[in-house]
């Protein structure tokens, strides 16, 4: 237990002295604030626009020469505030196009006559904005129609108006939830990779520089592993916790009472105490499996530069499960995403995302953590045998079939 | 206390990188495992640490086997094996304390060695800031870092300075005064020389000599003389049909079949009226001995 205690001392301070760590945490940090200051600083760019009178940065030329819609360009004035509403011709229609050339925003409105009926051509640059232009000059001919066969203007005012409305909440799938389970997803995916990347690293490099024939004649090979493993999770885990901290904080500080996506406001409903626990579970038993995975490669090999190739199987299961977990929740998955809750390799990247945005029948999260924790379990003894007889092993890089051939 | 290795065999498929090889320390002192490279000293190194597991053969300590439990050893691989981008004195208190000394036993004893080998000033610098000579200063403390009473050091001296050789001799020379039992391989056989009562030759995994040097070398006999350079000496070993072996500025050593061809080489210098100021018949030196050993078994092969 001391050799554990002390390699995993020595494998913390190491770590967080690194470049990368300091630097990865940093940046997550800077990430978070942004994110967090995102709404606020969206509402007050909407606030100031709504407040200052519009700059005309560009033309919208209107040509009704028959007069089809009365009061047209009125309502592309009140429309689109940012331009500058000009009776048009459409014999200068190649102007207009040198013109937009230069700006990419013009626009040319013309309404001609169809089949008895107004008929709108947009004549538009990459970059003009025509939203709503065609349902609005449509209302005003509708109104004017109305108004020649004499609807009073009540009538026709409450035509126009648009009928209230508010999006709420159905089945038990919310935005907050829907974005929590894909950074739970992102997450898992990227410490799995980050960290065990570095415990990899950490053991063929320690087996590169020989330090390895210094520490076996020290501790036993298994307590110099579970302390590195340990030490390296805790790092990852501490930075974690520490940017979940710095998230939650920034959350309250940042983002704005009754903020809202989509019409839908935040909610944090599903992130249950169970949940909270079944996730930490899923997300510790995950990564711990992985980082085995990645220590036996950083064994096999004897220089860093064959680290990649070693480490390659490892990660094409790490791609294979994050996207099979992405997709899943993306488009369902079906019956599928029981199976892939079950799998070992992939419920810890797939059942947070299911426990964050639905009702998940209880034996499936249970099932997943038992088997989840058997793999780990004879994973973590055959890593400890493999490591062993592998540490001290200089030359070609150990390839599968060697690693079967060592007795457990 | 005594080390005792028994019929230690060891294959790499169809290699046998140690073959049938036992030896026993049964006092404190140098025990030399010599050979050329790739002969199987570190694998026979890393078997009796019990790092690597033999086909046959054991070795012991005292009667036990030899386990990080049984016996304190401290092991300097032939390659340096230290932290590169860790500081010095971190590293140290490090590997003393994996070899469950306290912090600040670990502390103690680290501060000691580096004021001994003289890296105080480094203490505090990252390992890959230092001369290469220096990095073997690190290396040689995590290796006594922890007090061990049993030490293998994998040619330590390679890549050494004399005035660091000249240290590093002075430390292993403390190191037996004070009890310590080390097993030591080299090239330099000088060095193995000037400290190994006992040593053991390995070619090709095979034991092809081992015993007492001193006896080692009775049993070769006197086969060197060593006689002043001068035109007269020449002579008189040219009409005697002596060869020289080495000519240096001051002296000449001259193959002899036994003390009598020197004997009759010492009468003829007198007869012609000449006085050698050095005359002196030595044994062989441990160089020749090996040579005249792996040169055997290689041309045999």
């Amino acid at each position: 237990m001391n050799e554990i205690k002390t390699v995993f001392g020595f494998t913390v301070r190491s770590a967080v002295r690194k470049k990368p760590f300091k630097i990865s945490t940093i940046v997550l940090l800077v990430l978070i604030l942004i994110l967090c200051a995102l709404p606020s600083l969206l509402s007050s760019d909407t606030d100031a626009s709504e407040e200052t009178v519009a700059e005309k940065t560009y033309n919208c030329y209107y040509i009704d020469a028959s007069g089809l819609i009365p009061g047209g360009r009125e309502v592309l004035e009140a429309l689109l505030p940012g331009a500058e509403i000009v009776d048009g011709d459409i014999e200068k229609l190649d102007a207009y196009g040198a013109e937009c050339d230069g700006n990419g925003s013009t626009l040319v409105v013309e309404v001609v006559e169809r089949d008895g009926a107004p008929f709108i051509n947009l004549y538009q640059g990459a970059l003009a904005n025509t939203t709503g232009v065609v349902d609005a000059l449509n209302e005003r001919y509708v109104a004017s129609l109305l108004a020649e066969n004499g609807v009073s203007d009540d009538v026709i005012a409450l035509t126009a108006a648009k009928l209230g409305s508010a999006a709420l909440p159905l089945g038990t799938m919310r935005f907050t939830g829907y974005v929590a389970g894909i950074v739970v997803l992102m997450l898992m995916f990227f410490a799995i990779y980050f960290y065990g990347y570095s415990v990899a690293s950490s053991v063929a490099s320690e087996k590169s520089s020989r330090v390895m024939e210094t520490l076996v004649v020290s501790a036993k090979p298994r307590n110099i592993l579970a302390g590195k493993l340990f030490g390296t999770a805790f790092v990852g885990f501490v930075q974690l916790a520490v940017c979940a901290v710095f998230a939650v904080a920034c959350y309250q500080l940042l983002v704005p009472e009754g903020f809202t996506v989509a019409g839908m406001p935040l909610s944090f409903e599903t992130f249950t105490p169970l949940n909270a626990l079944l996730i930490l579970l899923l997300f510790v038993l995950g990564f711990f499996l992985y980082a085995l995975l990645y220590s036996i490669t950083g064994a096999m090999v004897s220089r860093t530069e064959d680290l990649g190739a070693a480490m390659a199987p490892v990660t094409i299961i790490n791609f294979v499960a994050f996207y099979s977990a992405y997709f899943i929740a993306l488009i369902g998955g079906g019956g599928l995403k029981d199976t892939f809750s079950l799998i070992p390799f992939t419920a810890p990247f797939i059942l947070p995302f299911r426990l964050l945005n639905e009702t998940v029948p209880w034996h499936i999260p249970v099932l997943a953590l038992l088997l989840l924790a058997g793999t780990f379990a004879a994973i973590a003894y055959a890593t400890m045998k493999i490591y062993a007889a592998s540490v001290l092993y200089y030359g070609q890089r150990l390839r599968l079939r060697d690693l079967v051939k060592i007795k457990l | 206390m005594a080390l005792t290795v028994e019929h230690i065999t060891k294959s790499f498929g169809e290699k046998i990188a140690v073959d049938d090889l036992s030896f026993s320390m049964e006092k404190s002192g140098v025990f030399g495992l010599i050979g050329t490279n790739g002969a199987g000293k570190t694998t026979t190194i890393r078997i009796i640490l019990g790092i690597m597991k033999s086909d046959t053969g054991c070795a012991s300590w005292d009667g036990r086997p030899i386990t990080r439990e049984n016996v304190r050893f401290g092991y300097m691989p032939e390659e340096r094996g230290i932290y590169m981008k860790e500081k010095v004195r971190e590293q140290l208190v490090y590997f003393g304390m994996l070899h469950k000394m306290t912090k600040a036993d670990a502390s103690a004893s680290a501060d000691r060695w580096i004021e001994r080998l003289g890296i105080g000033e480094y203490a505090g610098f990252a390992a890959e800031k230092l001369s290469k000579g220096n990095q073997q200063k690190v290396q040689l403390i995590a290796t006594l870092v922890h007090n061990p009473e049993l030490i293998f050091l994998d040619e330590p001296f390679s890549g050494l300075d004399p005035v660091n050789t000249e240290l590093f001799r002075a430390v292993i020379r403390e190191l037996v005064e004070d009890g310590r039992y080390i097993v030591m391989s080299s090239h330099q056989m000088a060095i193995v020389e000037g400290y190994c009562e006992n040593l053991l030759i390995l070619n090709r995994g095979k034991t092809i000599l081992k015993g007492n040097l001193r006896e080692i070398k009775s049993g070769y006999g006197r086969t060197r003389l060593a006689v002043n350079t001068s035109p007269e000496t020449a002579a008189a070993a040219e009409a005697l049909g002596l060869s020289a072996v080495e000519t240096r500025a001051d002296y000449t050593e001259y193959k002899i079949s036994g003390e009598a061809a020197a004997e009759a080489f010492l009468r003829r210098l007198l007869e012609s009226g000449v006085y050698p100021t050095r005359y002196e018949i030595l044994e062989p030196s441990l160089h020749e001995i090996f040579l005249d050993c792996v040169g055997e078994k290689e041309s045999a092969k």
